[in-house]
This record gives structure tokens, sequence and C-alpha cells, in this order.
């Protein structure tokens, strides 16, 4: 006994082989567009991945809150006065009951110098409790301490891409130096753990003095530039949220349409802050990369309707033959589902490849995704069915009797 | 009255050309009984390539009855016309119509591929039926590997593997030498002598004298000789 359907098969692909060019074609128009959704769906994940992994390594905590001196969108340029946010106000802060560490800072870009470099360079004027706060701990020496900040010593740690920015190889040999910030030597007591890039934003490239110093003999300002709080887990964020911009306008005397002077970032702020402009972007690729997956569509119908009419007799001799319509649509769906399956692998694993080349030329790293394959096989058959149906209905109402009128 | 395998009575049929219908079948009476082998002839244009198209289920007629092996065919939808036309005919065509990138054999078993199952014994009676033409040397050929004479020998194969009633020739031998061309009709007469019945038509005729009857088709009618 051997099966009908085999044979079936064999005579459908022997078919689609006899027309090698207008077979190559079709599975041309498909494959491109499927390489560029499937590359475009992954360069998407892959940018998804890398944002949410950049967030997690920050670890902003998700039990954590910074409040930024100065009123305005949370990217962007500050629309109020930056100089109103007070200690005083952190002490306040800190009353509440769901707030576990308060990490006040000032910062600024001064003028740092080491032997023959020079540079300006973000510095920061932190409390002790910064790497508790911050989950930022140094990798050698050690971190500011309570001593420090009493006595406003003259020491700073450096962050990690510092020393070679100094030309300093060893970074060992480093602790010790003296390295000269805003015309006054500091001594170099640590230096911090590498952290990863936030966007454009070096994390890296900073400095930390102790609060105290910076506040009074490098700023000499008696306002602060932001507040790094911890909350007790479980605290409900919208609720603490809402009642420290109450603390706040109301220490500010912010009444009414007044805008507040303060910004407030949470976790899921800044992660619906970046995720978004990404969102926007892939859809908007995706879009295309659908229409393009229509055009192919298009383009395998068009390549149908030819290769039908061009085997017309045939068709008129398997109706003849006995071929019910629905046997020869089925004939030619098959067939649009063998270059889907050639077509959909084929996209597949040229997608895959082209990933591997981007990630040669941006941060962007390839992922491997069982859905990529099954996108790239799902949209591959849709697309190539649905366009084939047409043509194969046309085919399946071919007369027969031309097969004896033709003579 | 099985033994009448088609009765044709008062069919007509009409072809229109933009605004002009043009009759073709005038009221054609035809009646063949199982076993006979019957030419029809008649010039081109006489009707006769469209009253075959209606007897081998291929067109319908306008008006008229038509009754195939004792069932009223005229009103059937295609899918039922396709599998009467599976299993009561055969057809021969004078372009062969042979599938170029199928081998003999493919080409012979191809009407099977439509009833969906295909045994180990149709593919024996296939070489078998190659073989009793003498084309068991081309089983795997394709057909553009194949002589004239031989690729309608692989067509006759094609239209005797279902085992039809009725074998529906149309100009067998239209494209074929003379030598080729009395095989061919050799073929027909032992399958005839075997009891198949067989409907064939032709101008030429030096091959309608392999028929036991002829019919004479002219502007639509049949007319006596």
């Amino acid at each position: 006994m051997k099966n009908s359907f085999l044979q079936f098969l064999k005579d459908i692909l022997k078919e689609l082989f006899s027309n090698k060019v207008n077979s190559l074609f079709m599975f041309l128009a498909l494959t491109i567009s499927l390489i560029a959704l499937n590359t475009i769906y992954s360069l998407g994940l892959s940018a998804k991945k890398q944002v949410l992994d950049s967030l997690a390594s920050v670890q902003f905590g998700k039990d954590a809150m910074l409040i930024i001196a100065g009123g305005g969108r949370i990217i962007g340029l500050t629309t109020t006065r930056t100089d109103t946010l007070k200690l005083e106000d952190v002490e306040e802060l800190e009353k509440l009951d769901f707030v576990k560490l308060a990490s006040p800072m000032v910062r600024g870009t001064l003028e740092v110098s080491y032997k023959d470099f020079a540079e300006k360079i973000r510095v920061e004027g932190v409390f002790p409790n910064y790497t508790v706060a911050n989950n930022w701990y140094p990798k050698i020496g050690r971190f500011i301490d309570e001593r420090d900040f009493k006595n406003m010593t003259k020491v700073c740690v450096l962050g990690a891409d510092i020393p070679e920015k100094l030309n300093k190889k060893d970074i060992k040999n480093i602790l010790g130096e003296k390295i000269k910030i805003a015309g006054e030597y500091f001594e170099i007591v640590g230096v911090l753990e590498p952290k990863p890039s936030f966007g454009h934003f070096r994390r890296d490239e900073r400095i930390v003095i102790p609060f105290t110093t910076a506040q009074r003999r490098v700023f000499n300002k008696d306002y602060i530039d932001g507040v790094k709080l911890l909350f007790r887990e479980g605290t409900d964020m919208k609720l603490a949220e809402a009642k420290i911009r109450e603390i706040l306008r109301k220490r500010h005397s912010l009444y009414g349409i007044e805008p507040d002077d303060f910004r407030i970032i949470t976790p899921e702020l800044a992660i619906s802050v970046f995720t978004k402009t990404l969102r926007t972007i892939n859809v908007f690729l995706l879009v295309i990369a659908l229409i393009s997956l229509v055009i192919s569509g298009v383009i395998i119908m068009n390549l149908m309707y030819a290769n039908i009419e061009e085997k017309a007799p045939i068709i008129a001799l398997r109706i003849a033959l006995g071929a019910s319509p629905r046997k020869i649509i089925e004939h030619y769906l098959i067939m649009s589902f063998f270059i889907a399956s050639i077509s959909g692998f084929a996209g597949w694993i040229l997608s895959l490849i082209l990933m591997e080349i981007i990630s040669l030329f941006t941060p962007l790293k390839p992922i491997f995704s069982w859905w990529i394959f099954l996108l790239s096989f799902s949209f591959a058959g849709f697309t190539a069915i649905s366009f084939t149906l047409i043509p194969a209905i046309k085919a399946s109402q071919i007369e027969p009797a031309i097969l004896l009128k033709s003579l | 009255m099985v033994d009448k395998l088609v009765i044709l009575k008062n069919i007509t049929k009409t072809y229109k050309t933009g605004n002009i219908a043009h009759q073709v079948l005038k009221g054609i009476d035809l009646e063949v009984e199982e076993k006979e082998f019957l030419a029809i002839m008649g010039a081109s244009g006489s009707g006769k390539t469209t009253l075959l198209n209606i007897i081998g289920l291929l067109d319908k007629p306008d008006s008229g009855t038509y009754i195939l092996d004792g069932q009223e065919v005229s009103k059937l939808n295609k899918k039922e016309l396709a599998y009467i036309r599976n299993r009561k005919i055969g057809f021969v065509f004078q372009a062969f119509h042979l599938v170029p990138w199928a081998t003999a054999l493919e080409n012979v078993l191809m009407p099977l591929l439509y009833r969906g199952i295909l045994k180990k014994e149709d593919e024996e009676r296939a070489l078998q039926l190659l073989t009793r033409l003498g084309l068991e040397k081309g089983i795997n050929a394709k057909p553009s590997e194949l002589s004239g004479g031989e690729q309608q020998r692989v067509a006759i194969v094609r239209a005797l593997i279902t085992k039809p009633k009725l074998l529906l020739a149309d100009e067998p031998t239209g494209n074929l030498d003379s030598k080729s061309s009395q095989e061919v009709m050799k073929i027909f007469k032992e399958l005839n002598e075997e009891g198949l019945t067989i409907i064939m038509v032709t101008h030429n005729p030096e091959i309608a004298k392999f028929a036991q009857r002829i019919k004479i088709i002219k502007d639509g009618v049949f007319v006596e000789k």
C-alpha cells in the first residue's frame, strides 16, 4: 500500500521545480521581507532586554525613589528654581515611617587635574550611606566614612573609568595619590566597582567626595541637588509619592497650580520613559516590515497567477482526469506552503546571521528566541497561503473543455 | 437498459462569441452500446469536438438529456462530474497532454492520485500495461524523451489505469506518423475486442475504418452516409 498523498506531494514539488525562475522569485520576495520582519522584531527584543538589563544593573531598587531639585519634565531642562531643596527637607522626609534611608547629594562638573591630565568631570558630594542607597561599593580601597564626613576631609573615591582617564593602568598604585579638584588636592582612597552605562550617561565617569567637603569647600552652597530614598519593603509607591510631594510642596510654599520645584523619579517611571521611545520606534519599524510582507504577498499572487495561466492545460488535464475543484485548490495551497516553509526557514536563519553582523557595529546583542522562529514561519505561511488562495480558486475554475478546443 | 452505455437525446449546445450566438449542436440523438467501437467523423467546425466534450463530461449541454451507464449526468455539479470522469471515462487526446515533469509511470498513475488511495497492485497494473504496449524501457522517462507514438501509448495506459467503461479518443493519431498511427489503432482494436467501449472522433477515413460503426456529423446534426 503506497500513500497517494506522498505521490500527490511529489507531483506538486516537481511542478514547483519545473519553473525554477518563477519559484525563485516567489521565494526571494517572501524571504527578504521575512528577514526584515525577523530582524526588526529581534532587534526590538534585544534593545528592550538591554534597557531592562541596564535598569536592573543600575539597581535603582524597586522600593526606591530619587528626588531631584528643580521641576520640569523627567528628561529635559529644569523649568523652576533649583536651589530650594534643603537638608531640612530631607530630615523631614526621614521622619516618615516608610522611609528606611535617605542619601542626599550635591553635584557639579568641575575641573579635575592629575599630572598632565585635565578635564571637566562630574563630581558628587555624598553621605557615607551612598553605598547602601545605590548598592554601589568600592572595588578597591575604601569608601567615604563618617570621619571624613565629620571632618570635611579632602578624600575622594573614583568611578571605575577614571583611573584609565588619568593614564593609570595599574589601579592598585592609585590609592594615596593626590588629585586636584577645583584647585584643591584630594587624596584618592578608593575606586568604585564598574556599572554599565545608562543610555548616554556614563556612570563610571564620576568622582565622589564627602558631602560636607563638597558643600562647604567645593560648591559652597546651602541646598542639595538630589536625594535618594529607600523605603521599607511593601511600601505603596503611589501613596509614598503623594505624601512626599505634599510635604515638599508645603515646605516650599507651593500652592494651587504652581508647578513642583523638584522631580520625583520612581523605578516604574524610569522604565517607562526608556521603553516608551523604544516601543514607538519598534512599532514603526514593524509596520514597515509588515507592509513589505504584504508587498511580497502581492508578488507571490502575481507569480502564482502567471504560473497558473502557463499551466492551464495541465490543470485542465488534472480536472479531466478527475481532480475535483477542491483538489486543485489544495494543490496550489500546498505548493505555496512549501515556498512558505523554505522562506520561513531561510528568513529565520538569515535574520540570525544579520543580527550577528549588526551586533558587530552596534551595542545591541543578538538574541535567540524561538518566538522569532515561530514568527517567521507563521507570517510566511499566512502570507503565502492567503495570497495564493485567489489564484488557486481561479485555477480550480478552469474549464477542462479547453483540452479539446485548443487543438 | 444497462447494455446501452451512452444515451444522448436532443442535445443542443450554443457558444456565444460577443453578441453572436453560434449553435454548434442542433439536437443530437445518439445511443452507444456497451463494447461498441464508434467513430464520429466530420469536417472541422462540424461540432464533433463539442459533442465529444459533452460525452466526456468536460462540458455541459444547454438542453437535452444524457444518460451514461444508466445515470442522468447532464445536471451534475463539477465535483460529481469529476468523480464520474475519474471512474468511468478514459481520455486519449490528439496532443497527448502528458505532464512534462512527470515520468511515464507517474503520468499513468495520475488519475489514481485523485481517488485518494494508491495501491501496490495499481502500480503493478500500470507496469503491466506499459509493458504490454511496449514501453517497458521508458517507464522512468520524461515525455520529452519519448517519441510521439510512445507518448500516445503512455496516454492510452493512463486512460486505462482506472478501468474505465468508456474510452474517448479525440483524433488520437492526429499528431502521429502513419506507422505509429497503425500501432495505436491496433491497440484500440484489441482493447475493444477485450470489451472496452470506444468513441473516437476523427476526420481521417483510414482511421475511422478501424471502428465497427461510423457516424458523420455535419453542421451540428448527424447525417446519413
